[in-house]
């Protein structure tokens, strides 16, 4: 029987870990949004034309980019993407036409 | 009976522990529709940029502000309901005076409908003539032929201002000739000396910056 009990109260404290680790998990503050962010609005300021964008978008986020898109189509990465990513679209106005580059990027 | 009374207790305990860790696996997926942020004032300072390339009014402003909001619907840029507001009827406002010099001024207000009230992206380009450096021949090569060209040299003053509820700056954009004809030296932060053709172009000459904003310069006195 105490074996038993023992086993229970086991149980009872894995289950409260592992609840209160992933409650930390979730409440990591979303850095990467600020991140992402800025970096677009930086490379969007600095920017002359779309293929400048990309390359300064790169440029800025380097390895934490998960994935880019150019007018809808995968330009680089596409593996990383996870529930956690987070996507943000800059329109770039090229001769009067717009162009959507959109980026994801992953704590 | 005492144990099982403990074991009722503890069976209880990991009912609980069991629903509330299910609970848990049950995440949520918020959207963020409307975000503040500097993306959306870099994006009303880009299409400020855009529709200064060429003749820009109030409704050219509103139709680029319009285009960007329906790419909002359908794509992640998180923008705010937004609004473009010209300070004058004309957002391209040139004043002369007497002495030849002028002062061209772009100025556009945008308002940012946020959830606690508006905010304000002010975009400003100035030009400012700081008056004539007299003239020069220039030979230049168009085409085949070779031909001389009489130059007026004029001091210049350019610069771009933003104001945002995140960044506020004064930039320097760099000048540029998109017909290749003009001499351009940087004196000064925002300080250029400019030798423009003076028979080409009737009363102004055509400068870009590095964004491909207009710059004329007036050549003919206006």
């Amino acid at each position: 029987m105490r074996h038993l009990e023992a086993a229970a109260l086991g149980l009872v404290f894995a289950v409260a870990t592992v609840y209160m680790a992933s409650l930390t998990a979730r409440q990591i503050s979303p850095v990467h949004h600020g991140t992402a962010q800025r970096a677009l609005a930086w490379a969007l300021l600095n920017a002359r034309n779309v293929d400048e964008l990309v390359q300064l978008i790169q440029q800025g986020l380097g390895e934490h980019l998960a994935a880019l898109y150019v007018d809808g189509q995968l330009k680089s990465g596409g593996e990383g993407l996870s529930e956690l990513s987070v996507c943000y679209a800059a329109v770039f106005f090229e001769l009067e036409t717009p162009h959507v580059v959109k980026i994801c990027i992953t704590p | 009976m005492r144990h099982k009374g403990q074991l009722a207790l503890i069976a209880t305990l990991i009912l609980a522990a069991t629903l509330i860790a299910l609970t848990s696996l049950r995440t949520p997926h918020p959207y963020v529709a409307y975000e503040r942020g500097h993306l959306q004032a870099a994006h009303l300072i880009h299409i400020a940029r855009v529709c200064f390339s060429r003749t820009c009014d109030c409704n050219r402003l509103q139709q680029l502000v319009v285009t960007l909001q329906a790419i909002n619907g359908s794509e992640p840029l998180r923008m705010y309901p937004t609004f473009s507001l010209c300070t004058e009827s004309n957002p391209m406002n040139s004043t002369f005076r007497s002495d030849g010099s002028y002062t061209t001024e772009y100025a556009v207000k945008f308002t940012i409908q946020t959830l606690s009230g508006a905010e304000y992206v002010n975009f400003q380009a100035l030009i400012q003539s700081l008056g004539v450096d007299g003239t020069y021949v220039k030979t230049v090569t168009l085409g085949d032929a070779v031909v001389s060209l009489r130059m007026l040299r004029v001091r210049l003053k350019y610069s771009n201002s933003f104001k945002t509820p995140f960044f506020n700056a004064t930039v320097c954009p760099r000048i540029e000739d998109p017909e290749k004809l003009a001499d351009l030296t940087l004196l000064a932060p925002c300080e250029w000396l400019v030798g423009v053709p003076l028979d080409i172009s009737g009363a102004k000459y055509v400068l870009k910056d590095e964004w491909g904003v207009v710059i004329p310069v007036f050549v003919g006195g206006n």
